[in-house]
């Protein structure tokens, strides 16, 4: 069905296969489930990172291994569906920001974070116990990058250690006087605050995916009253209702990438005036929205379909299950969301031509 | 495991979509401002206005996709998306040329002789000639393939006989075109023996009886076929051949932007009367959640139609859209009656008017074009065969 497909878009399948390929030779049930005692999987990370994938998407001048965001929101996605236990979508996002700021991207795994003041403890950072976090922030001297590697930190260590309900590290992390903190352009702040809106939305996205995957084989392997439950229409309905949601968070997602991914650009980054551009703001936004709230539908419906056997623990569901219920809640719940964008559509609603010129895009 | 995802890429709207988003806007707010229109819910179906639709093919706004050798403008599809959508989200009586346009134009160019192409082209073109849909009888409804309207050989033709219903449109529409069995199922097989003919309405045989609908208007019809002549030329495609070219059409019929923008300008009202409250937090999450999700499902209808532009059959996708689309037409509706003090009054004004149309008119957006459950089974189907 490729009919419109051109080099670039080669490309991009080619490296979709390559992860999606290495991403199942190591994220077996097993492997993903015992991560969640040790932190993270730290052989699946030395093979991400030999192969360059952990820092796609960014320029190679910056320490990046160069590629666009498509390339690099393929490789999100791909973590989402295998459940990767590792922060390699934070990897991602956070490359994209030190590169953008002029800043050179340091090995090994790094998250970033938003922070409300210099100062202040990043409650629940992703895998902040061993990444080295990015955090961004603004104030009255404008916008700023703090970057603190774990091995510098001042605390004890593991006093503020947390877990999401996928067993993912979710840590306090102190902007202690270790911290570099580096001026960076006007908009960082914003942009950090939509990358990892954005990367947040495409984890969900794989994830979403594979529990209708997922669903779709065990529907039609169980069988009850001596057929498939995939022949039962109420099954069928439930499971189009999923795979209905399962599409517009992947519709929405692939908007909000291409919202931006065409923002102005310098030298292949975000171009300043752009970091804070309207149109990316609400796309990513209503991508995180529909993200997070079909995310719940999604998990619910797998769950019904599954039966009993999807709750354990030796069942593999649970570990797309918990990343959904996990990740709607992280960088935006949907009421946040809902109702950030809600006041950005009621502020369009006095323009005029009312809402339709502004939730077109094209005002 | 198959792994995969549902929709196709989104392409990139073509460099006139601007310039011509912004014509069509232009005509719009004239028109209104003449008031020539007044924006309501559900005017794809409701609002017949001949006038209108001429003068939107006066423009090369009809028709669009039809190459010039056949009067029409040779635009794209994405093109058409533009304009269409951009008429439903005002509200625009588009009921007139709305079949004409979205399915008997594509159908034709694809599947109809060099004298039908020839005879209706130019006239859909200029938004002048209206057809009406004649799928649907008093005994097959969903099940589609339980047609009973027979078409018999004849010399030179076929004679018709049979009922169909809900034909929208049929008491103004000029033609009707049909779904019939021309030939006995193959055992099991009914899909086998049907064909699409284009029936000519105003001619002996023909009888059209209205059927009004709750809110007290007239769309839709039964029109009865009482041993009706039709002549071989108007058969479109292939004796035999009417299931395919009628499956293949739905996923125009389903994934357009009128499954997803029938209550709009409700919605386009209710941000209007909360705009002053914007610090309302409640207000601003409702009106958050079914913009985003209007939002997403925009991409998704986009998707579907860049897909389909490009020579795809991407049918899973089509039915979700119009599965997740004719869903949020209605959640639109509630989230409009919990912000609202205004009450549904067919004959008031604003708020209360369009609450009234999107209300009484709802029942439809999930019944039409195929019913939300039928299309969810294709989809299940869809799913396990990948």
């Amino acid at each position: 069905m490729g009919t419109g497909m051109s080099a670039a878009d080669g490309e991009r399948e080619l490296l979709r296969q390559t992860v999606e390929d290495l991403l199942a030779g190591h994220c077996t049930p097993s492997r993903v489930a015992a991560a969640a005692g040790s932190g993270w999987d730290a052989a699946l990370w030395r093979a991400l990172e030999d192969t360059g994938l952990t820092l796609a998407g960014s320029p190679e001048e910056a320490g990046g291994s160069g590629g666009d965001l498509l390339a690099a929101a393929g490789i999100a996605a791909a973590a989402g569906a295998a459940a990767a236990p590792v922060p390699l979508a934070e990897t991602l996002a956070a490359g994209m920001l030190l590169a953008r700021a002029g800043l050179t991207i340091p090995p090994g795994p790094l998250t970033v974070a938003v922070a409300r003041e210099r100062g202040a403890t990043l409650p629940r950072v992703p895998y902040g116990r061993l990444a080295t976090t990015v955090a961004a922030g603004s104030g009255e001297g404008g916008d700023w990058l703090a970057v603190i590697a774990p091995a510098d930190r001042d605390e004890t260590g593991q006093s503020g250690t947390g877990r999401n309900l996928a067993g993912e590290p979710r840590d306090e992390v102190a902007l202690g006087g270790a911290a570099e903190v580096h001026a960076a352009p006007t908009g960082t702040a914003d942009y950090a605050r939509r990358l990892l809106r954005l990367f947040r939305s495409l984890l969900i996205a794989g994830a979403a995916q594979r529990a209708l995957d997922l669903t779709v084989t065990y529907v039609q392997e169980r069988e009850q009253f001596g057929r498939p439950l995939a022949k039962f229409p109420t099954v069928q309905q439930e499971l189009a209702r999923m795979a209905g949601e399962v599409a517009l968070i992947a519709a929405a997602t692939q908007a909000a990438v291409a919202a931006e991914a065409s923002l102005p650009e310098e030298d292949g980054l975000p171009a300043e005036d752009g970091l804070a551009a309207g149109d990316a703001v609400s796309a990513v936004l209503a991508a995180k929205a529909q993200a997070s709230h079909g995310a719940g539908i999604v998990a619910a419906i797998a769950h019904q379909l599954h039966g009993a056997i999807g709750t354990t623990e030796e069942h593999r569901l649970r570990l797309t299950t918990t990343r959904l219920w996990s990740w709607r809640d992280e960088d935006g719940s949907e009421a946040e969301c809902f109702a950030e964008l809600g006041r950005a559509a009621l502020g369009a609603a006095t323009q005029a031509g009312g809402l339709w010129p502004w939730l077109s895009g094209s005002p | 495991m198959r792994s995969g995802t549902l929709l196709p890429p989104v392409r990139p709207w073509p460099a006139t979509a601007a310039g011509l988003r912004s014509e069509v806007r232009e005509f719009l707010a004239a028109e209104r401002a003449a008031g020539r229109f007044i924006p309501a819910c559900d005017a794809w179906l409701s609002g017949w206005d001949e006038s209108f639709s001429r003068r939107l093919g006066d423009r090369g706004w009809v028709g669009m996709t039809i190459p010039a050798e056949y009067g029409g403008h040779g635009r794209s599809a994405l093109e058409r998306y533009v304009v269409v959508e951009e008429l439903l989200a005002a509200g625009a009586p588009v009921a007139a040329h709305w079949v004409s346009d979205r399915q008997v134009g594509p159908n034709l160019l694809r599947y109809g002789s060099e004298v039908l192409k020839q005879r209706y082209l130019p006239a859909i073109a200029q938004g002048a000639c209206y057809f009406a849909i004649g799928l649907s009888e008093p005994d097959a409804g969903s099940d589609l393939a339980a047609v009973r309207t027979t078409g018999t050989r004849v010399d030179g033709g076929w004679t018709v006989s049979g009922t169909k219903v809900w034909t929208s449109g049929a008491h103004r529409a000029h033609a009707l075109i049909a779904l019939l069995r021309t030939g006995p199922p193959d055992g099991r097989q009914r899909h086998v023996g049907l064909s699409q003919l284009l029936i000519e309405l105003d001619q002996p045989g023909v009888t059209i009886r209205p059927i009004i609908s709750m809110t007290g208007e007239h769309h839709f019809n039964e029109v009865v076929l009482g041993d009706v002549f039709v002549p071989d030329e108007q058969v479109v495609g292939t004796i035999g051949d009417g299931w395919a070219q009628v499956t293949s059409e739905l996923a125009y019929e389903r994934s357009g932007p009128e499954r997803l923008l029938s209550t709009f300008v409700l919605l386009d009202a209710l941000a209007g009367e909360l705009a002053s409250r914007a610090g309302d937090a409640d207000a601003a999450r409702a009106v958050g959640r079914v913009v985003s999700r209007l939002w997403a499902g925009r991409q998704m209808s986009l998707a579907v139609a860049g897909a389909l532009a490009d020579g795809e059959a991407p049918e899973i996708a089509a039915a979700l859209v119009k599965d997740v689309g004719t869903r949020l037409e209605n959640e639109i509706i509630e989230v409009a009656r919990m912000l609202t003090a205004a009450v549904p009054d067919p004959e008031g004004a604003g708020m209360a008017g369009l609450l009234a149309q999107a209300v009484l008119h709802a029942p439809g957006f999930t019944l039409r074009g195929g019913t939300n459950e039928i299309l969810r089974g294709i989809v299940a189907r869809g799913l396990a065969l990948r």
